[in-house]
């Protein structure tokens, strides 16, 4: 097969099954929060990823079927309203947005070579995670100044249909925590709890799932993490 | 699949450079609906809807629900066109990865993840030719179904739930009435399988 990148041999057997549980969706939104940001960091492991995807895309494939023609038009309405706001300011803040995860990811992938164990971070240093996915439909940047306890949210993109945006945090090896519900529209500063802060301190990852109004009921996260990114130093 | 010379008559080398050509123009357009081009998004919309809905009725078997799974899945493409990168992935491979998760998305919002009967996964493909053999190599297809059918039932079964029907393995173990750690590691095993299966 032309198309499928060669997998590379040196991912190993278990990371190999990793990467499979992400492509098929099996994951807790914890491991899968978790899981996205190596993908964001890891490029061995990325390429697997892809590799999973080109392999079972033929899993997906219907019978080809010719939508209604009145789909264009929703389609296109659907883009009129996502101009309305996507003028090309925001449209270009939001590419730089991306490459600057991209940069961030590429940083936080050294720190990770050379500090395996979880990051921890100085008491007074700001700190600062870009939440996005590959496919996802969110995007936030959240910095912490663990001076006052105090964490800034600032939406890009949230598109959570009827549901309502819940942030997470996910400490390494750790279960989902939440932070409570967030405002997907303008940028909201949120005093955290000590044992948020603590948490904070030792280096976790952020994670978005959509979820009825009011948040998860009992406090475990039912929706998919439709962004994560975890978070480091600046 | 070995390097054939432009000139080649082999008809696999043939359509090996076909699809690598069908590849690149996709890659194309769909990078220029990512710079706002609005046009190429209706030929990208023009070129792929049909293959798209086509993913869109398998998730959602019923007309109205796979028709607003595939307004939303092109929305979002549409919005995320600047984050495809042709070195990465391939075109096809992404528009399709990336309707999938947006139905998987509104399938879980509603609290819906399906199970996928156990007698279904022997069929995981369909046996209906693909109208546009230039989106997708045939032999993958078959390669992958043979793979899957290897398999054992349950293994198959579960598989396809995740993937088609947004069963994590906390569901799976749920329906099943086993432990987490027993579904995980069943499933592990059959994924290494599929693997070796699909690389040899």
């Amino acid at each position: 097969m032309s198309m499928t990148p060669l997998r590379p041999e040196a991912i190993p057997h278990e990371d190999s099954a990793l990467a499979a549980e992400l492509v098929l969706g099996l994951l807790s939104p914890a491991d899968e929060a978790q899981t996205r940001a190596r993908v964001a960091t890891d490029a061995a492991f990325a390429a697997d990823v892809a590799s999973w995807e080109d392999q079972l895309l033929p899993m997906l494939d219907g019978a080809d079927a010719q939508p209604p023609a009145h789909l264009w038009e929703r389609v296109r309405a659907g883009m009129g309203a996502e101009t309305g706001q996507n003028n090309d300011g925001k449209l270009r803040f939001w590419r730089g947005f991306s490459m600057a995860s991209t940069a961030v990811a590429l940083l936080l992938g050294i720190a990770m070579l050379n500090q395996p164990a979880p990051i921890a971070v100085t008491p007074t240093a700001p700190l600062i995670a870009a939440l996005g996915s590959e496919a996802g439909a969110a995007a936030m940047m959240a910095s912490y100044d663990p001076r006052d306890g105090m964490l800034m949210t600032m939406p890009v993109k949230m598109d959570m249909g009827p549901m309502y945006p819940e942030l997470w945090i996910i400490p390494v090896g750790g279960t989902a925590t939440s932070l409570g519900m967030i405002d997907p529209a303008k940028p909201t500063r949120h005093s955290l709890s000590p044992e948020h802060r603590r948490l904070m301190a030792m280096g976790a990852t952020l994670a978005i799932t959509p979820e009825p109004a009011g948040g998860a009921p009992g406090g475990k996260a039912t929706g998919p993490v439709v962004a994560s990114g975890t978070i480091t130093t600046i | 699949m070995t390097q054939a010379s432009p000139q080649s008559d082999d008809p696999a080398a043939f359509l090996a450079r076909r699809k690598a050509d069908d590849r690149a123009r996709l890659a194309k357009i769909l990078e220029s609906t990512g710079q706002g081009d609005r046009s190429a998004f209706e030929q990208l919309y023009a070129k792929t809807s049909a293959k798209l809905f086509g993913i869109c009725l398998r998730i959602f078997p019923e007309a109205q629900e796979a028709e607003d799974a595939l307004q939303d899945a092109y929305i979002t493409i549409w919005n995320r066109a600047a984050t495809f990168d042709a070195s990465r992935a391939s075109p096809i491979t992404w528009l399709a990865i990336v309707t999938r998760n947006r139905a998987i998305d509104r399938l879980r919002a509603r609290g819906k993840a399906q199970m996928a009967p156990i007698e279904a996964a022997e069929h995981i493909a369909d046996e209906t030719p693909l109208a546009d053999a230039q989106m997708l190599a045939r032999e993958d297809s078959a390669a992958l179904t043979g793979c899957i059918a290897a398999l054992e039932t349950r293994d198959a079964a579960f598989i396809r739930s995740a993937f088609l029907g947004g069963a994590t393995y906390a569901d799976l173990a749920a329906r099943d009435g086993v432990p987490l750690g027993t579904v995980k590691s069943r499933i592990r095993r059959a994924l290494m399988r599929l693997r070796e299966c699909l690389s040899g």
